[in-house]
């Protein structure tokens, strides 16, 4: 039976220890949908999303990407992880490979695309993210948010059908965040499905097509971003947005 | 003294030349051979497998705790009775050396995989990189660059410790010192003089290399 949403949480549980960080988690992501997830530091977003990609296992329950569940086993892993970009809060490019051969390295590696293929293709996004003269440059020798963007790169490289950010912004200088967001703004709109864990109140207002609130493990609210933003239902989402909003 | 035709002369340069050849041959063939057996117990070290991890942690363990003349006496006068096979010297120097060094050169190794962030192996895992892809792509090669100094000063310790071979007869470059100059004119300062120069150069070359593969990238 064919799925159609994009990403689907069903029932799932997972436990640190004694800390229940996902708690009774149902989600469904339609394609192409851009879902953006807020919430206090330690409410489970972070969590979330690194279990569409198998970064983390759930206890309990069943995530499905594209309709394949993610299981332990590492060849159909893999598979699912080929269509599930990922960007870091601290980037993690690899420190000894050029911003090009960051982005070609698995294309080539796992999808065998012919190294020529890959490096016009990273041209291509390195063009697409506002950095086509950084193509020789290591990550070392790269701002914030120029790194960033690469790694924006690196992930579409892949033509990944799914497109998760863990806080892309959260360790950027003020003025790199816009240059980061722009990017992600323009990729919203190309039809790829996005899961965005952020802070970034503006970003999730203007571009997310559903905010989802999460508090201690739970989703406590979903809503359009205008519905959200404007008149919170839950009475955590509220106190969350007078904190966050105040000043 | 002044006169030091009988050190300068084509036959005696000749002769400390060919050990100075023994001892780099001896050094770059322990410096390959610990190199590799040291990342493949470092890795075993860190194996998720129990066996292996027990076995690398007692081979590394162990040979840390013994000084390099035992080993070197024991691949010399022992091993050659357990596998029943007559080892030459230099086989047997190389083997000595090489075993030793291994143990040394995965903790260095073992040091460096661990310090590779945990971040840029999640980022590779998210691509589609199978385990094996991310030790050879990823961490290795980066533990490797950030290890380059403690794994220089090793293989210049390797380099040094050469000269222990002397006592199981390899005629290395100390050893054909102490033989010049146990002849007329019996004078030992301007042969040591001469061979504590090539040690620095040698070393010092050594070094300079490792300090280029480390600034290449990072």
């Amino acid at each position: 039976m064919p799925s159609p949403s994009a990403i689907e949480f069903s029932g799932v549980q997972k436990w640190f220890g004694t800390n229940h960080v996902l708690a009774d988690i149902d989600l469904a992501i339609a394609p192409g949908e851009v879902v953006v997830i807020v919430g206090p530091s330690g409410s489970g977003k972070s969590t979330l999303i690194r279990c569409i990609n198998g970064l983390e296992a759930v206890q309990q329950g069943t995530v499905t990407v594209d309709g394949r569940r993610l299981t332990a086993k590492g060849g159909e892993l893999a598979a699912i992880r080929r269509n599930v970009g990922m960007v870091f809060q601290a980037f993690h490019l690899y420190p000894h490979k050029t911003a090009l051969e960051n982005i070609t390295l698995a294309p080539i590696n796992v999808k065998r695309v012919p190294r020529e293929q890959a490096e016009s293709e990273a041209r291509a996004l390195l063009e697409r993210v506002g950095l086509p003269e950084k193509a020789a440059a290591y990550p070392a020798e790269l701002s914030g948010g120029q790194q960033q963007r690469v790694a924006i790169a690196r992930a579409l490289a892949m033509q990944p059908k799914v497109l998760l950010f863990d806080e892309p912004t959260s360790a950027l200088d003020p003025e790199m965040i816009k240059e980061v967001l722009d990017v992600m703004k323009a990729l919203a709109h190309t039809g790829i499905t996005m899961v965005v864990v952020t802070h970034e109140m503006g970003f999730a207002r203007e571009v997310g097509d559903r905010v989802v609130f999460m508090d201690a493990g739970h989703i406590v609210e979903q809503a359009a971003p205008e519905r959200f933003f404007s008149a919170p239902a839950n009475p955590r989402a509220q106190l969350f947005l007078s904190k966050i909003l105040a000043h | 003294m002044t006169d030091l035709g009988w050190l300068f002369n084509r036959g005696t340069l000749t002769f400390l030349a060919g050990g100075l050849g023994v001892t780099l041959e001896l050094a770059a063939i322990a410096i390959a051979i610990s190199f590799v057996a040291g990342i493949v117990l470092a890795l075993a070290r860190l194996s998720r497998w129990h066996v292996l991890r027990i076995v690398a942690t007692i081979y590394i363990e162990g040979m840390r705790a013994l000084p390099l003349l035992l080993v070197i006496f024991f691949a010399y006068f022992a091993l050659p009775r357990i596998i029943g096979v007559k080892l030459d010297p230099f086989t047997a120097g190389a083997i000595a050396l090489s075993a030793f060094t291994a143990a040394l050169v995965a903790e260095i190794v073992r040091a460096g995989i661990l310090a590779v962030p945990k971040g840029l192996l999640e980022a590779a895992a998210s691509q589609g990189l199978s385990p094996a892809q991310i030790l050879r792509i990823v961490t290795l090669p980066i533990a490797v660059r950030q290890m380059m100094p403690a794994l220089v000063a090793q293989f210049v310790t390797l380099l040094k410790d050469t000269s222990l071979t002397a006592v199981i007869g390899i005629l290395e470059l100390t050893r054909r010192g102490q033989i010049v100059f146990a002849q007329p004119p019996f004078q030992p300062i301007p042969v040591f003089a001469l061979l504590a120069l090539i040690y620095f150069t040698a070393n010092f070359g050594l070094a300079q290399a490792g300090r280029r593969l480390e600034t290449r990238t990072l």
